[in-house]
């Protein structure tokens, strides 16, 4: 299931990987692949690996077993940060930003990785343009009115927008979401699927969702998973008409 | 909120005047730190004392760098402290270099023990990391202590002599106690000057973000290890600075500045000025140094009543002394 049929380049791929946890087995032979320019969702019910998946492609940890490709480089058991530099950026499924920094400040220093790291003497102020790139950048997520804030005092929604932001710091052609409407309120939710598919219209992104329904409407592509195989793959209505796929997940919200 | 600084003695204290004071000493941190310890000489009882703030306000500085900023508990600085003593000790003792290239030195040895106990520790956080760097510094303290034709042993290195101090210029005599604060006040104002900019800089932009949330620093691209030990290892530049000037203000290196106590002073020191703070180290040097010197004219117990108060603050006012004014000031 690893040939791409439309034969765009192929941005990841995930060659044949297993994830053991001790004795658990969390994912098992998984092959998949991401095209450049595609929103593809990664769905499944609770404990379908899909978070662990996920945490695998954006390089939380390695594999057991198998191996992963970006632009056909293998780049299986590089450091997470060495991830960032490549341009694979990820938001993570519990909110994760710098609580007692502002809001600009927040996206400043996640700038200022790809560019300026062992600077001891500049003061950090004399760098304008990373200044203006994280206002835009917060322009871009809707957080314009915020820069001072600190983190830690925005609205949930807001914090996972500013997550956003932070992920898009290092200019990503690769961006992994996972959950980013978790906790969010309907209008928060709606908000943040008007800017994820604003995003992937520039950019490849990969989007670990829960819930079905929300991504049916965004993604190009979707791979459901189910306790921790594949268990089928393709376009939303590829996927709606899968019995197998309403068999484990769908069938779990007609009752 | 218009009323000159100076004024403020005299008028009632307000809360509001008080705090606009604070907040511009926040502005000119390092102006302000500088002028309160230009003046420090004429307000303390002796020089001695003064000096013994500024060398210990130092040491707790360069700790604080780790602690405060980095959030991570080191219990080995008294290595580097230590190190930066006998470096320059044995420098002008044993090899007769003059204290300039010797106070260098001094620095250079603590950096270089810094790296190495870096290299060792820095993966390990939370308790391991205390663990790991205490029973570190304690084989550089056995290491030193062995090595009794070099260091002196038990009985610590003596005759650390800097003598004069000749400019070209003029010619200054340590022996005299203002001349010897002022001339470390140069070394620690150098310091101090340097460390702002490092917390200023995009360097000290990451360790806030590491200290944050080092699984977003992560993420982002920051290599998270690297950036801890280069921030250790200029902790113990710090803290080696300060070391050195320990060897010259008291002409000998006792084997106590690499002992454990030492380290234990420094996080005590941060702890009661306020860790994280940019004048917490000194306050807290100054807290610690006065409560010593009043509470032993009184009793020979004075460790037992620190203790106390030291408990008191831990218990009721973690940010400590600055911090809690910081706080208060926010608010």
């Amino acid at each position: 299931m690893t040939a791409d049929e439309t034969g765009t380049p192929e941005m990841l791929r995930a060659d044949n990987i297993t994830m053991m946890f001790g004795g658990f087995t969390a994912l098992s032979n998984i092959n998949v692949s991401f095209p450049e320019g595609r929103l593809t969702a990664i769905i499944g019910p609770n404990g379908a690996g899909k978070s662990t998946l996920f945490n695998l492609l954006s390089g939380a940890f390695p594999p057991s077993a198998g191996k992963i490709f970006f632009k056909g480089k293998e780049i299986t058991g590089v450091s997470q940060h060495a991830f960032a530099r490549m341009g694979i950026a990820k938001s993570f499924q519990i909110t994760n930003i710098f609580p007692q920094i502002t809001a600009l400040e927040n996206v400043r220093v996640a700038i200022q990785a790809m560019t300026c790291r062992f600077n001891v003497w500049t003061p950090r102020s004399k760098f304008k343009e990373m200044t203006d790139e994280a206002a835009s950048l917060l322009e871009m997520v809707g957080l314009h009115q915020h820069h001072h804030r600190l983190a830690s005092n925005l609205a949930h929604g807001e914090q996972r927008a500013l997550e956003i932001a932070l992920a898009l710091a290092c200019n990503p052609c690769l961006l992994l979401l996972d959950e980013p409407t978790a906790g969010m309120s309907p209008e928060e939710t709606s908000t943040m699927m008007d800017l994820i598919t604003d995003l992937a219209s520039t950019r490849t992104v990969i989007l670990v969702e829960h819930k079905m329904k929300l991504v049916m409407g965004i993604s190009n592509h979707l791979i459901v998973l189910h306790h921790g195989e594949f268990l089928a793959e393709g376009t939303p209505d590829d996927i709606r008409s899968n019995d197998e796929v309403k068999r484990v997940y769908l069938g779990q919200g007609a009752h | 909120m218009n009323s000159s600084p100076e004024n403020t003695g005299e008028m009632q204290i307000s809360g509001r005047r008080l705090s606009s004071v604070v907040r511009s000493i926040g502005r000119h941190r390092v102006l302000s730190v500088l002028v309160i310890l230009f003046f420090f000489p004429f307000i303390l009882p002796y020089e001695a004392l003064a000096v013994n703030i500024l060398i210990y306000g130092l040491f707790a500085l360069g700790f604080n760098m780790v602690f405060g900023y980095l959030g991570m508990l080191s219990f080995g600085h008294a290595a580097f402290f230590g190190i930066g003593s006998y470096a320059t000790g044995i420098a002008m003792v044993h090899f007769g270099v003059p204290w300039l290239p010797a106070i260098l030195l001094g620095i250079l040895g603590a950096g270089l023990i810094a790296m190495i106990m870096g290299a060792m520790a820095i993966r390990t956080t939370g308790i391991y990391f205390a663990m790991v760097t205490l029973a570190l510094a304690q084989c550089v303290y056995y290491l030193i202590y062995q090595m009794e034709e070099w260091s002196g042993g038990e009985d610590g290195l003596t005759g650390v002599k800097a003598g004069d101090i000749d400019l070209g210029f003029a010619t200054f005599s340590l022996f005299d106690p203002t001349v010897k604060y002022y001339f470390m006040y140069v070394f620690v104002g150098g310091a101090i000057f340097f460390f702002s900019r490092i917390l200023a800089s995009p360097f000290g932009a990451i360790l806030e973000a590491i200290r944050e949330n080092e699984n977003r620093a992560r993420a982002c691209g920051y290599n998270v290890s690297l950036t801890k030990w280069t921030a250790f290892v200029i902790s113990g530049l710090f803290c080696g600075l300060a070391g050195a000037l320990n060897a010259i203000h008291l002409s000998v290196v006792p084997i106590d500045s690499l002992h454990y106590h030492m380290s234990g002073q420094a996080v005590i020191m941060s702890l009661l000025g306020g860790m994280g703070t940019f004048f917490g180290p000194f306050v807290g040097a100054f807290a610690f140094l006065m409560l010593e010197d009043v509470i032993t004219l009184l009793t020979t117990h004075w460790q037992l009543f620190v203790g106390v108060i030291f408990m008191i603050f831990v218990l009721f006012f973690p940010k400590g002394v600055w911090g809690s004014i910081l706080h208060w000031v926010s608010r």
